[in-house]
């Protein structure tokens, strides 16, 4: 199979159980909510060492949201969802609350209940008001600037994260325009974050190491610099190497996203250098779903 | 299920219990049965069918007609179904009421969903006394649920009110939300002198001035409060008149109060 002469390889990424959330945050105009949500998805790129992936969704305009001003959607990611919970009370605690003229609220109105200002609220020191309106109850925190609203609960729903595909290009620069690509018309679909920095990750792992410390370590089978050390899975003409790495609700939100990025990383094509996609995966082994890169562009 | 019409044939003599007449009371009765329910009237119990000209209609809701003051405590403890009353009537309409739904097409008397601890009461005129408070035996007033009131209200509305949302279109008399405990009082028309007497906790949002403000509430400033778009979002889907008055407002003044007890209750004064 072959979109514009680039190669599409007969393989699948390999996915695995999460619990995920999602938050909306609002402030008095974009630029603050978009602090508050940078802050907050910071240092979420892998459960590895992060505790959680998140990341920033889309921007929701003043009519998307509960209180009517600008906001943005955040999507967390967790292996469990007690460390979700930990998360987020972290996240909204250190990046949300501290961030002025901000609100947050569930994104979600199915799913078992999560704390999200639940414990938060302790922070007003006893002059925190309560307010119940219809079956949702919301938290008023005294703040600096006014008040930090936040509803009670946020709702954990079962996800998917660790789908993937991979891009190999002729050099860095075609990659990554590639990856860049990919990522703009990635970022359109609903439900889905990459949690990787600015989508992409150059790093891409391998379960275990030499090193008995490490959980994982560099993918040498794709690392273009060890080819002719390694049993390669690159061609020769093979320079660069990055994975776009894509968590979601559902599984048909993750195939819109894979099916998105590979065509736009392809719309270059091969005589720009773009030689193939490939997808990672351990055999089948590590998680249940397997996004089959040939059956998704089909 | 059909639901049935009351029409009222003539005055009763005393006044009467009508809370027994509820869609639990009388749902899948025969007419007859209906018109055979017994009341009490003064020392005496008369049939339901002596008052009201009673038959069925396709609407599934209970409809009072021609309804007058002597006659009280219609819906009172209600858990489901609907009911209609065109009239005027008398008190504890909804009172203790945990489901359902009340029109009121006209006035009604005092102690209006007092205690209530759910569903939804609408009247499209005044309401008396306590409306939202608590019963004279009772040390809580409304629970939960929404009451909307079209014009004005008596005096002590939401009297120990301890959460819910009541909503008055007009003026409220003297004392509204004396003695909160939680919950919210939306006030679109004028309040009288004793607003939020006693309350320790809970809102009640103004659209205009108090006339007179207690000694004991402070003002705190004006700002633009996210929750209140919160609250007025939840208002548009319940009372569009409320929504409407208030939809404009960017901020508002926050005085709380009352600091002679707890003080952690609140009044949001739309900001001029």
């Amino acid at each position: 199979m072959k979109i514009n002469g680039v190669s599409i390889e007969n393989t699948f990424a390999e996915a695995f159980p999460m619990k995920a959330t999602r938050i909306i945050i609002t402030a008095a105009n974009d630029t603050w909510a978009d602090h508050a949500g940078r802050a907050m998805t910071g240092f979420a790129t892998s459960v590895i060492a992060c505790g959680c992936e998140a990341g920033i969704e889309r921007v929701l305009k003043p009519n998307e949201t509960p209180d009517g001003r600008p906001g943005i959607s955040v999507l967390m990611f967790s292996m469990s969802t007690k460390e979700l919970g930990k998360q987020i009370q972290n996240r909204v605690g250190q990046c949300v609350l501290t961030c002025p003229t901000t609100a947050c609220y569930s994104g979600l109105d199915d799913g078992d209940p999560i704390a999200l200002g639940k414990n938060l609220r302790y922070f007003g020191d006893g002059y925190q008001i309560s307010k119940k309106l219809g079956n949702t109850r919301f938290w008023r925190v005294p703040v600096m600037d006014g008040e930090f609203v936040c509803e009670e609960d946020a709702r954990v729903i079962k996800a998917i994260g660790g789908g993937n595909f991979i891009i190999l290009a002729e050099t860095q620069e075609q990659a990554l325009a590639a990856s860049e690509r990919a990522i703009t018309a990635m970022r359109r679909v609903p439900n889905v974050i990459m949690p990787f920095p600015g989508g992409v990750v150059r790093s891409g792992s391998k379960v275990g190491s030499k090193y008995k410390a490490l959980p994982a370590s560099t993918n040498d089978l794709f690392c273009p610099t060890l080819k002719g050390l390694v049993d390669s899975k690159l061609r020769s003409d093979v320079g660069a190497v990055l994975e776009i790495v894509i968590d979601g609700l559902d599984a048909a939100s993750i195939i819109r996203a894979t099916a998105a990025g590979v065509r736009a990383a392809c719309v270059a094509g091969q005589k720009r250098g773009i030689i193939g996609i490939s997808a990672g995966n351990y055999g089948g082994n590590l998680g249940p779903y397997h996004f089959k890169l040939r059956e998704i562009l089909r | 299920m059909t639901g049935l019409s009351l029409r009222l044939v003539e005055e009763p003599a005393f006044d009467l219990d009508l809370s027994t007449v509820s869609p639990a009371g009388v749902g899948g009765k025969s007419i007859d049965a209906v018109r055979r329910t017994r009341l009490a009237q003064g020392k005496r119990r008369i049939a339901l069918g002596d008052l009201f000209e009673i038959h069925s209609i396709p609407d599934d809701v209970l409809e009072f007609h021609d309804v007058t003051k002597k006659l009280h405590r219609i819906g009172s403890g209600m858990d489901h179904g609907r009911i209609r009353i065109k009239g005027t009537a008398g008190h504890e309409i909804g009172a203790r009421m945990s489901g359902g739904e009340i029109q009121v097409l006209g006035n009604c008397g005092d102690y209006l969903g007092s205690g209530m601890r759910g569903g939804t009461i609408e009247v499209s005129g005044n309401s008396g006394d306590f409306t939202g408070g608590a019963l004279p035996h009772a040390a809580l007033g409304m629970r939960d649920g929404v009451i909307c009131i079209g014009k004005s209200v008596g005096m002590r509305a939401g009297e120990r009110m301890r959460r819910g949302l009541l909503i008055v279109n007009g003026d409220a008399d003297s004392y509204c939300g004396s003695n909160m405990i939680a919950g919210t009082i939306v006030l679109t028309g004028h309040a009288a002198p004793g607003i939020g007497v006693g309350m320790r906790r809970g809102t009640i949002m103004l659209k205009h001035e108090p006339t007179k403000m207690l000694a004991t509430f402070n003002e705190c400033g004006t700002f633009p409060l996210a929750f209140s778009a919160l609250l007025l979002d939840h208002i548009r889907n319940i009372n569009r008149k409320a929504y409407t008055r208030l939809r404009s407002v960017q901020a508002f003044r926050r005085i709380a109060g009352d600091i002679a007890c707890n003080g952690q209750g609140e009044l949001l004064v739309a900001a001029q």
